[in-house]
């Protein structure tokens, strides 16, 4: 028995030791831990200029990859769906937009990523066809219709900022001498819901619009290769970068109508203005 | 190797000491709450000292829900007790919540398991002798299977000690995290061979050590 105390005795003096070590100053930000969004979260911190990373970082950075820390912050990488359950004990998180909505903390996101960001032009969500279908008339008609000021319109209106428009762009489409059937494979939000709304402005050009929902991520894209799809909208361009490789398949992107930001949330902290010098 | 060192030396051993310290205050925890819980299932069983088979029944159920849940779920099941414990949420304290009631049960079921080896004959003799239930708690039944508890001892730590690669899910890092982060999602697998050298190395200690205070306390050794 006493060598079980003294035991016992030890282990707590070993735990103090460590203990003490384990205390940290400055702002507490949480990330998601994963490989990707772990990457993106911190390029908008640097966005921000809270951190800086090392150069040539990039979309494969890591905490580990911070150069200067001016304000002092520390990083606390976690699950990514985990993050809105721990952001009252942070003080912000960067938190992905789908998990934000899902917890219904949206309001309180401080910053999102804009358009224009790396992040958002890597993670953008694109219209995808068989390599050298890209300039077929009627796919053009439907990249010129899903950048139309009403497309991107209505993304920007329903989705509470989790879905985000690239912003409109003028693509010149030619006019179809006569009418055309797409199929087009989707998951279902936001991207069926935004193929469904451009149907209508779709018929009006000549382009009869079929949309397929999927809930993998696979067969989309394997349908595309063998032509029962004549495009797919679902995937941003790593994962099909991805996927071409390992699967030997031919897709390439024609237009990337939407992204789904990540935002700093406000936890323990609520405004970002502790950041300015 | 000097190279490797000076990158992730310091990481490592962070991850190291954050292992630790997820791994200790548990198994503190757990022995306090586990320990009292697996002297009531062996005393209140049928036939035991303090024989009460409802009461049996009931708190065995009780440990059963417990040993039950799986623990990735019970990190998010008890976060808001964790939160009211320990003020946060997050990080290697908070994760000690979870583990000691993981654990906890656990532990009360290797007591149980212990204390029933006891002999019958020595329970009866000291109760010939007159000793209280209390007595016979603290002066036969916990003396004579210190032994056996101290091999249940070690499988207690080395199974938080494996419970505590997850608990990266709440920020609280540790080894098997950075073996699960940098080392798998980022594909170096040097990182993950120095974890993995550094977690069996670990485990291999507290099992010695555990082996030889068993050895060295069972009284047929001596």
């Amino acid at each position: 028995m006493k060598k079980f105390l003294s035991l016992l005795a030890a282990g707590c003096l070993a735990l103090s030791l460590v203990a003490c070590g384990g205390g940290s100053k400055g702002y507490q930000i949480g990330i998601p831990g994963d490989a990707t969004n772990g990457a993106r979260a911190l390029l908008l911190l640097e966005a921000q200029g809270i951190i800086t990373l090392k150069e040539g970082a990039g979309l494969k950075a890591t905490e580990r990859d911070i150069q200067d820390n001016p304000f002092n912050v520390s990083i606390v990488a976690m699950e990514a769906a985990a993050l809105p359950s721990g952001l009252p004990d942070l003080d912000f998180a960067v938190i992905n937009g789908n998990y934000a909505s899902g917890a219904g903390i949206v309001d309180s996101v401080l910053v999102s990523e804009d358009p224009e960001s790396v992040a958002a032009q890597t993670y953008g969500n694109i219209l995808a066809v068989k390599e050298g279908r890209e300039n077929d008339p009627a796919i053009q008609v439907l990249a010129s219709v899903l950048m139309s000021q009403e497309v991107q319109d209505y993304i920007k209106e329903n989705y509470n900022g989790v879905v985000m428009p690239m912003g409109a762009k003028e693509i010149d489409a030619p006019a179809l001498s006569e009418s055309v059937t797409l199929k087009v494979g989707a998951s279902p939000s936001p991207h069926a819901e935004i193929l469904e709304f451009a149907t209508p402005l779709l018929a009006e050009k000549g382009v009869i619009l079929e949309i397929q929902e999927f809930d993998d991520y696979v067969m989309p894209n394997t349908a595309v290769e063998d032509g029962s799809l004549d495009a797919n909208y679902f995937q941003h361009q790593p994962y099909l970068d991805d996927f071409n490789a390992e699967q030997g398949t031919h897709i390439v992107s024609v237009v990337i109508p939407h992204y789904e930001p990540m935002g700093i949330y406000g936890g323990k902290t609520k405004d970002l203005s502790v950041f300015k010098k | 190797m000097l190279d490797f060192l000076s990158n992730y030396g310091s990481l490592l051993l962070e991850g190291t000491g954050e292992t630790l310290y997820m791994t200790f205050v548990p198994t503190l925890v757990s022995y306090l709450i586990g320990l009292p819980m697996g002297v009531l299932l062996t005393t209140t069983k049928p036939g035991g000292i303090m024989a009460a088979p409802r009461f049996h029944t009931v708190f065995g159920w009780f440990v059963n829900l417990f040993r039950s849940i799986p623990f990735m779920i019970l990190i998010f099941f008890v976060l808001p007790v964790t939160r009211f414990l320990v003020g946060t949420s997050i990080g290697a304290t908070a994760a000690n919540v979870p583990l000691s009631i993981a654990a906890a049960p656990f532990v009360a079921r290797l007591v149980e398991q212990s204390l029933e080896e006891i002999d019958q004959g020595v329970i009866e003799a000291s109760r010939c002798m007159g000793a209280t239930n209390w007595q016979i708690i603290t002066r036969v039944l916990l003396v004579e299977s210190v032994p056996s508890l101290l091999r249940g001892l070690s499988i207690t730590i080395i199974t938080i000690f494996g419970y505590t690669a997850v608990t990266g899910a709440v920020g609280a890092g540790g080894l098997g995290n950075i073996a699960f982060r940098f080392g798998y999602q980022r594909y170096q697998t040097d990182v993950m061979y120095a974890t993995v050298a550094l977690v069996v190395a670990l485990v291999c200690i507290i099992q010695a050590v555990c082996s030889f205070l068993a050895r060295k306390s069972d009284k047929r050794n001596r």
